[in-house]
């Protein structure tokens, strides 16, 4: 990374938008002073900001670790108490 | 019509000349469309309320109350969106109050002008080492990190990053404009990032100090 070089500064900030293409949506709201199509162009050459991109990524996969699975059992409770409120509602 | 209160402007579609009753067809319908978010619609559920019993009561109480509101669901919307925001919606009036997780005061919204100036401070990022260090980082760790965040900007980070809704859906869900949505989840991840570091420092893990 260069010191003086805005885009990676500013790339270092917005890398999650980067990601999320919405670089020009942060343009716009953020204060950020670049294009998704300009950071995609330094990212052809500059390798700091490949790998900041990449920890982005990891960082991510690293947050469906913690996602919890519906216990088994609840989408029969869930389909039992719709069909009851389905029949107080229908008198059925 | 059934009104849901707090549900906001959800539109109503050609449902809404049909009666309130639920026919067969109804159930059919809402059971196929729903059914499948079960996991996800839980796992946000567990993320609201930290708690498992809490969790499903919370589930169970959404999938209620989208059933009992679905002849104001749109056909051909966003029924995700729709979910969450009943989801949502009932954690608030029905969980808010019991929540565990202390609370943290937000900044409000955050102006350009602070964001301008943490991108002039901002630091690169993770350094190459950090890689290491964050497959460390267990599921206990990333919950206190998210706990650690305040809930505005928890629910962001959780929906885009987790969930994997776009900026507008969780406009939708949340009520709040685009801006606020994209200003909590920059500042959300920012901490939340920073959050993930001080673990792995504390594993002996050398991580920079200026993120």
């Amino acid at each position: 990374m260069s010191e003086n070089c805005p885009l990676c500064r500013i790339l270092a900030v917005f890398v999650s938008e980067y990601l999320d293409t919405s670089i020009d949506a942060a343009s716009q709201y953020l204060d950020c002073q670049a294009s998704q199509t300009q950071l995609r162009q330094h990212l052809l050459e500059c390798a700091h900001c490949r790998e900041v991109v990449a920890r982005e990524q990891k960082l991510r996969e690293l947050l469906h670790r913690a996602v919890p699975v519906a216990p088994a059992g609840l989408e029969v409770r869930i389909r039992r108490t719709i069909t009851m409120v389905k029949t107080t509602q229908t008198g059925r | 019509m059934r009104e849901w209160r707090g549900l906001g402007p959800v539109r109503v579609g050609k449902m809404e000349t049909n009666s309130s009753a639920p026919t067969q067809q109804a159930v059919g319908d809402f059971e196929e469309l729903a059914m499948p978010l079960l996991d996800q619609l839980y796992a946000a559920a567990w993320r609201l309320t930290r708690n498992e019993a809490d969790a499903q009561d919370l589930v169970q109480d959404t999938y209620t109350k989208a059933f009992t509101s679905f002849h104001t669901y749109r056909q051909g919307t966003n029924f995700r969106a729709w979910m969450y925001r009943v989801l949502n919606t009932t954690f608030i009036s029905n969980y808010r109050k019991q929540q565990r997780r202390p609370a943290q005061s937000a900044d409000s919204e955050v102006d350009d002008w602070q964001l301008k100036r943490s991108a002039d401070h901002d630091p690169v990022g993770l350094k190459s080492a950090e890689v290491e260090a964050l497959e460390t980082i267990n599921e206990a760790e990333i919950e206190a990190a998210f706990a650690a965040l305040a809930p505005e900007y928890a629910r962001v980070v959780e929906l885009a990053d987790i969930d994997g809704l776009s900026y507008k859906e969780i406009a939708q869900v949340l009520d709040i404009a685009p801006g606020t949505v994209m200003s909590r989840l920059h500042r959300g991840r920012k901490q939340l990032r920073r959050a993930l570091k001080d673990y792995a420092r504390e594993r002996g893990f050398e991580v920079s100090e200026d993120e």
